[in-house]
């Protein structure tokens, strides 16, 4: 029997996602993927997987599966009450877990042994709900879907692990900040301000509420290039940290730009949490990054012993 | 810069490049290693890094600025201009999709015929492409057709209208909500993951041709 999984409860919002389709941006194709890719990638690991291997993304409340086949599993960024955070699980065919409501973070992220195996497109297999591509049938997963699994990758001996995963999430911290093009057009105070998170947020972007910020000049500019990571102000002045599937060209004046390393932090805060910024060096984001590439290759190198 | 992993360029056209495209395009064809991709929308070129390349080599990003700038300073050669695709696309003006014709038709003091004639014999310019998969903004729009945005936008497009937004006139790839004033449809397919993706891009030249219902 081929390796499977069914969707018996599908949560919140349960996306087929991997680490995206970067290199389309100039046909209009955001780069998609995990919003906290590095959470998907140490799901993978657990597992034994590639780090580029489609898991199941889980926003808010997680879906109910039965696997068909014996499988590990692991959950990383948000807590749920049935698994053991950040640890390799062992299922056997036909056994159920209900992920169920999440805790402290915005999304978790289940990465199956083998990988989700749905057709690639456009290099990955990424489900783009705004445009109806990639993931399963281009859509989030509904009850009854029965979603095939690739060949299980671990041919090592049975261990499951745990790790310790802080350096990459530490929720206390301000969100790192570069100004954007238009930062000129806002007072640069406004950065010491304090913003919460609204509900109406999505993979295309997180909205900022509770505190408003005042533009100089027209709020509608010509449309321009624009990246996940950009703080775009739009009128009413309540900012917007664009996500994964956000556009790839916007409308709105970006006054800031958060830096690579802190966009998974800041995608998994929770809908009425808090988030303050605070303005670094370029050179001060590049080192964030070497820094997250280093954790990462120290917990990579730990797994592999 | 735009964030720590973007480098952008503006005004990039004229009058040392024909385009911001053709700029791209040579930015392309000698890419070093650390650019992941390079995106020309309106006037303007982007510069995407690599993050885990640019980040680790202490002089990588400042060698990538000299690059762009060597790029840039080096006049195009006439016969090396990039060979544009040209698209001819079969619209059917008004009718259901197209619905905002007699509205347009008022607002621009125009009879619908006139819309018609203006709109089916420019030679427009593929721009940008963005908004979603495909959608590319054509610049070449005749000024006497110019009209603003919708006030308030559908909450769905079909796939296949053609609508003018502003300065610009557009193809909606696929249903999606829009404020452009529509103008007709097409059945084009203009984004096709199977086939590569988008069929229209920066640079492209796109005409209409007029089909009867």
């Amino acid at each position: 029997m081929s390796r499977s999984i069914q969707i018996l409860a599908p949560g919140t919002h349960s996306t087929i996602q991997d680490l995206g389709r970067p290199g389309h941006r100039a046909q209009g194709v955001a780069s998609g993927g995990a919003v906290d890719p590095i959470s998907l990638r140490i799901a993978n690991l657990l597992v034994g997987n590639d780090e580029h291997a489609a898991g199941i993304e889980c926003a808010l409340v997680g879906p109910t599966i039965r696997f068909m086949a014996d499988c590990k599993i692991a959950l990383c960024g948000a807590r749920s009450q049935a698994m053991p955070p950040v640890k390799t699980l062992r299922v056997r065919a036909k056994q159920s877990i209900a992920i169920g409501p999440l805790h402290e973070c915005a999304f978790a992220y289940l990465a199956i042994s083998g990988g989700i195996d749905v057709p690639r497109v456009l290099g990955s297999r990424s489900t783009d709900t705004r445009v109806g591509i990639g993931g399963f049938e281009g859509r989030r997963l509904v009850r009854g879907d029965e979603v095939p699994l690739g060949k299980r990758s671990d041919v090592g001996p049975a261990r499951t692990r745990q790790v310790d995963l802080r350096s990459f999430h530490c929720f206390e911290a301000p969100i790192r900040i570069l100004d954007g093009p238009d930062a000129a057009r806002v007072s640069p105070h406004w950065s010491n301000a304090l913003f919460h998170v609204s509900p109406r947020s999505d993979r295309m972007g997180l909205r900022l509420d509770r505190a408003r910020i005042a533009l100089d000049g027209k709020t509608a500019i010509d449309s321009a290039i624009i990246f996940p990571g950009a703080i775009q102000l739009p009128p009413g002045g309540e900012p917007i940290v664009l996500l994964a599937d956000a556009q790839t060209l916007g409308g709105y004046p970006q006054i800031a730009h958060v830096i690579t390393a802190d966009l998974p932090r800041i995608a998994q805060r929770r809908p009425g949490s808090t988030v303050t910024f605070e303005r670094v060096t370029l050179q001060a984001a590049h080192a964030a990054a070497r820094k997250q590439d280093r954790d990462l290759a120290f917990l990579r190198y730990a797994l592999s012993l | 810069m735009l964030g720590d992993s973007a480098l952008i360029l503006r005004r990039v056209g004229p009058p040392r490049w024909r385009s911001a495209a053709d700029f791209a395009d040579a930015l392309r064809v000698s890419a070093p290693l650390g650019v992941q991709e390079i995106v020309c929308a309106f006037d303007g070129v982007a510069i995407c890094f690599d993050l885990a390349i640019v980040a680790a080599e202490p002089g990588r990003l400042q060698s990538i600025r000299k690059w762009a700038d060597r790029v840039f300073q080096s006049a195009p050669v006439e016969s090396a201009a990039p060979t544009r695709r040209r698209h001819v696309i079969s619209i059917i003006y008004g009718g259901e999709i197209g619905c905002d014709l007699r509205e347009l038709s008022r607002t621009l003091a125009l009879p619908v015929d006139e819309i018609v004639r203006l709109h089916s014999s420019a030679e427009y310019e593929v721009l940008a492409v963005g908004f979603m998969p495909g959608f590319a903004y054509l610049g070449g729009l005749p000024t006497a057709l110019q009209a603003p945005r919708r006030e308030t936008p559908r909450t769905r497009v079909s796939a296949g209208a053609v609508g003018i937004g502003g300065r610009y006139s557009g193809i909606y790839p696929f249903a999606s909500p829009g404020g452009w004033n529509l103008i007709g449809h097409t059945d084009v397919k203009l984004f096709d993951p199977s086939a590569g993706g988008a069929l229209l891009h920066v640079g492209d030249t796109v005409t209409f041709s007029k089909v009867d219902d």
